[in-house]
């Protein structure tokens, strides 16, 4: 039976609302499907919905309260900051096809990072004076690159990648090292790297994951260019007959959802012919020769022929597998790295840049890391918007796991006061309305996998495979594709493998 | 310097800003920073400022103690981490006797246990009979919440005190179910084995040390009796703790310094170069030394910048060695819901609960010293409490109690939470110990001791032979000795 979006919207907040979060104590009988999947993040339900298209019986258990994962619309915040994935860029083709087929328009994204000033040893200054600045001790052509740039052009000038999936190529583990180990094996100055160590793991990150990352985005962009010459908004006409994008002759990218994208989650959850349960939270996995049993920490269980975990192994290593996994994936599930962002989103009262005349972001070696501040187009004449200018402090890697030591609003003052102390013309301009860590999201626990140096030739080609009944889908078991994309790529292979098999 | 009073240190503390940034000061220089107020840190912070050196001791928290935590706020007071103090704790018998603290007989005798697994509750004397028993042979007796450590005990090869370390005993750096495995572990205890710990990611050469050296406790306890800690002329009775709670301890410690540590003070960076280190906080603010001791947990040292990089060694033991969680939930019993349903006052169980234990509050014995309610709490430990770690605090007390009374309807209202506290969420420890993975103590656990440049490293995870407060204190007083041969 079908279900419209306004009914099953309305029975997730009746739900949410009258439902205890917990519901011990009522041990119910097993419930029973076709497939469980584990996780109502992009990848679980792209692999929910192509299963429930076959027309198989299946049931998506959440932890969360909210259904999306990492995609997240934080519509309880006054300027409603996407705190996870929100770009969809032209090569999404499952992704594009998606939104069509559920009726979701796209926005051209309106989010232009403005020019950055530099405040590095101590000493602010513009992006024009780095290059021959006396603290600048990188060499050569380095000096040129602005530092918040340097560790990924680096990466990109060194990556071997011709096809989408070399990386994945048994001759390709040579460049499975750490990316302190690729660049110092290609003459990288000390000075270049100590810049490139404050937007890169440098030890612990697989250099040919960035590669992979990066290629992608390369790949992406050529996309992009011949797209917008020869067809424009046409070609994002899909098969439905819906037009999608309703702009003039050249498309820009990337694209966001109107209304947030959140939608998207949302809409394919109600394509779904059982609700997504929420507060599910999964204790163990159980298989054997006939099925497999999901019980959860409420005492409840499902029974069902397969199951995929579609939640991202930061998370899958807290859930007990019998019968227990094989080397190659304990390896991925247990020790696969995880990286971490911690954003804080801000409106700014009066633009201090105009007191202290440096550029409006920043980007800096204290923890605060970085400011983005985005363009209201206040200065341009027909301008969209002209509200408040919006900030977003974005802090990655070790700097985010230091400061999500501390509580959320010690944080959010200690960013708001590190400003301040390094220019004192935003005393008093800046209001921070949300902080979110993906670190300390109990089920995401990071905001992307991140490939440890050896881990991409140790386990990338066989941590994907089914493990007896259980398939793994999420971005972390990607192959070609990166951003949404992947979840959407992950969770159709997951699908397929099962509807092969049943 | 004049001696501060403990009373003048608690003051200055509570009036200091929770942040102090904005106001970045001049570098600090001192002889030794020490980075954490754990025992570990206070004892090699004492060491030193004893010896006349001039130390400053940043604790990224508002409180001394680190896994010493006597809660004051919560009813009955309950210890969150150590408090145990065993007849051979050698310097902390010494530390305690100096400060001039007392130390009473520890007081909390788990009631016996029953089980509830496979969805039965089955009480603890028909276990090694009962149909759902699979376990082969020996293994049958043994309790199942301690399989694991009982399979360590039986086949521990450790002689010496200092033996895990030594390249012989190399073969027993496996994974607990491998070692489980080569002794002959039935699958059945092998499953049961793994409820209460994680079978695959601990060293079993990790658990020898720590069950040889508590076997050594056992007996080393019956030689003392030192008439300073008889207890009214009665034999001795160990472990002992500390009268007004185990924090009475770091703050003693800390009253001795002189300087006094420095609360909300998070190390971001350690820079060292030829004439010495500096250390950078997150605030702007910086110390410069001589010498640092990091005595944090290395899941916190990894998130600390340190240059020059320390060696691929020292690399490994920081960013990938094991830690473990403990989560407790304290909680109060208002009626013996045990005599209601016959079984055994504590339990464990196969499912998210894991373990319940019941304190004796005496009230069944003639002259009980107490009868007040009886104390219990929620012992999770392994992926179940990781687990937990999902719920806020509230929603997991609730959970636990809910999943209690449905495993034992008796109890159902007779449970109230006092305190719940999770060592892997608390977020300036990140664990409740160091748990060895397979092939690590091979691989760094001699090594990763050592200096790296003028950076020394102490804290429970650099022990040698010790256990408890006890290696605390081992470590704290190595790393200070490293210091002291130095700048002498």
């Amino acid at each position: 039976m079908p279900v419209s979006r306004r009914s099953f919207v309305a029975a997730a907040s009746f739900l949410g609302a009258a439902t205890p979060l917990i519901r011990t104590g009522r041990a119910k009988a097993t419930d029973s499907a076709d497939v469980v999947v584990i996780g109502s993040g992009l990848s679980g339900l792209n692999a929910a919905w192509t299963l429930t298209e076959a027309g198989l019986d299946v049931v998506v258990l959440e932890g969360a309260s909210r259904i999306g994962g990492r995609v997240w619309t934080a519509r309880d915040s006054e300027t409603t900051p996407e705190l996870g994935a929100s770009q969809v860029g032209p090569s999404y083709a499952r992704v594009i096809d998606a939104l069509g087929r559920l009726g979701i328009p796209m926005v051209e994204e309106d989010r232009a990072i403005m020019p950055f000033a530099y405040h590095l040893g101590g000493q602010t200054m513009a992006a024009k004076d780095w290059p021959d600045h006396p603290l600048n001790l990188t060499v050569g052509p380095e000096r040129k690159i602005a530092p918040l740039q340097l560790g990924g052009a680096l990466i990109a000038k060194f990556n071997p990648m011709k096809e989408l999936d070399d990386w994945l190529r048994p001759d390709f583990a040579k460049h499975d090292t750490s990316v302190e180990q690729l660049f110092k094996a290609n003459g990288v100055s000390p000075g270049a790297m100590k810049i490139a160590a404050l937007t890169h793991e440098m030890r612990n990150t697989s250099a040919l994951g960035l590669m992979q990352e990066g290629f992608r985005g390369a790949f992406e962009a050529q996309f992009a260019g011949a797209r917008s010459e020869n067809i424009g908004g046409a070609l994002v006409t899909r098969s439905t007959g819906e037009k999608v994008e309703t702009a003039a002759a050249v498309e820009k990218w990337p694209k966001n959802m109107k209304g947030g994208a959140s939608v998207l989650p949302e809409a394919m959850a109600q394509q779904l012919k059982r609700p997504v349960v929420t507060n599910k939270l999964v204790a163990a996995v159980h298989m054997d020769e006939t099925g497999a049993d999901v019980r959860c920490l409420d005492g409840s269980s499902v029974r069902a022929k397969f199951v995929i975990a579609a939640v991202p192994f930061s998370v899958l290593r807290f859930i007990e597998i019998t019968p227990g996994l094989d080397a190659a994936h304990h390896e991925a599930v247990h020790n696969m790295g995880y990286a971490e962002t911690t954003r804080a989103f801000c409106t700014i009262k009066e633009p201090f840049w105009q007191q202290d005349g440096l550029p409006p972001s920043l980007f800096t070696d204290s923890a605060l890391r970085m400011l983005w501040v985005l363009d209201n187009h206040s200065g341009k004449p027909n301008a969209p918007t002209k509200g408040p200018f919006k900030a977003t402090f974005v802090i990655g890697w070790s700097a985010a796991d230091r400061v999500s030591q501390m509580a959320p609003d010690q944080a959010s003052k200690f960013l708001v006061a590190e400003l301040e102390r390094i220019r004192p013309a935003a005393k008093g301009q800046m209001t921070i309305h949300r902080f979110h860590s993906w670190g300390q999201q109990p089920l995401q626990r990071g905001c992307r996998h991140s490939f440890k140096p050896g881990q991409i030739a140790g386990v990338a080609v066989d941590m994907i495979k089914p493990q007896g009944r259980l398939h793994f889908a999420g971005e972390h078991t990607r192959r070609l594709d990166y951003g949404m994309e992947s979840a959407f790529e992950s969770g159709e292979r997951a699908a397929v493998e099962i509807l092969e098999r049943i | 310097m004049p001696a501060l009073s403990r009373r003048h240190l608690i003051a200055s503390a509570a009036a200091a800003p929770l942040i102090r940034t904005g106001r970045a000061k001049a570098a600090d220089t001192v002889d030794v920073v020490v980075v954490g107020a754990g025992l570990s840190g206070l004892n090699a912070a004492w060491i030193l400022s004893d010896a006349g050196y001039d130390v400053a001791v940043l604790e990224g928290s508002q409180r001394v103690g680190g896994r010493a935590w006597t809660t004051r706020e919560a009813e009955d007071q309950p210890e969150l981490g150590a408090s145990q103090v065993g007849p051979s704790y050698a310097r902390g018998l010494d530390i305690i006797q100096r400060l001039g603290l007392k130390l009473i007989a520890e007081d909390r005798p788990i009631m016996p246990f029953a089980y509830h697994l496979g969805g039965q509750l089955i009480a603890g004397k028909d276990w090694p009979d009962h149909p759902l028993n699979k376990t082969v042979g020996a293994e049958r007796k043994m309790p199942p919440q301690g399989l694991g450590n009982a399979f360590i005990r039986r086949h521990n090869a450790m002689k010496e005190l200092d033996d895990w370390l030594s390249p012989k005993l190399a073969a027993e750096d496996v994974s607990v179910a491998d070692f489980m495995r080569r002794h002959g572990a039935s699958p059945a205890a092998l499953k049961l084995a793994a409820i209460g710990m994680d079978l695959h990611e601990s060293s079993a050469l990790g658990l020898m040390q720590e069950d040889f050296r508590s076997t050594f406790e056992q007996q080393f306890g019956t030689l003392r009796l030192d008439p300073a800690f008889e207890i009214g002329g009665r034999p001795e009775v160990w472990p002992k703790n500390i009268v007004g709670g185990t924090s009475m301890l770091p703050e003693a410690m800390a009253a001795q310094l002189g300087r006094p540590v420095m609360f909300d003070k998070l190390a971001a960076a350690i820079d060292m170069d030829e004439a010495g280190v500096e250390v950078r906080c997150l605030d702007g603010t910086s110390v410069r030394a001589k010498f640092v001791v990091a005595a944090i947990p290395f899941a916190l040292l990894r998130q600390i910048d340190i240059t020059p990089r320390p060696d691929g060694l020292h690399t490994a033991a920081i960013e990938t060695i094991g830690y473990r969680d403990t989560t407790w939930c304290f909680v109060k019993i208002r009626e013996p819901f045990w005599q209601a349903d016959g079984t055994e006052p504590s339990f464990f169980t196969d499912t998210a609960l894991r373990t319940m234990w019941v304190l004796d509050n005496h009230s069944g014995e003639p002259n009980a010293p107490t009868k007040g309610p009886f104390k219990a709490m929620f012992l999770v430990t392994g992926r179940s409490g990781e687990r937990l770690m999902h719920l806020p605090p509230d929603q997991a007390s609730a959970f636990l109690i809910a999943e209690l009374e449905r495993l034992r309807p008796a109890a159902k209202g007779q449970v109230a939470g006092v305190k719940f506290h999770s060592w892997g969420r608390t977020p300036l420890q990140k664990g409740c110990r160091h748990n060895f993975k397979p092939g690590q103590i091979t691989a760094f656990a001699e090594k990763m001791i050592e200096p790296w440049q003028r950076l020394h490293f102490c804290g429970e995870h650099t022990r040698r032979l010790e256990q408890g407060m006890e290696s605390a204190f081992e470590s704290g007083e190595r790393a200070a000795g490293e210091i002291l041969a130095r700048l002498s």
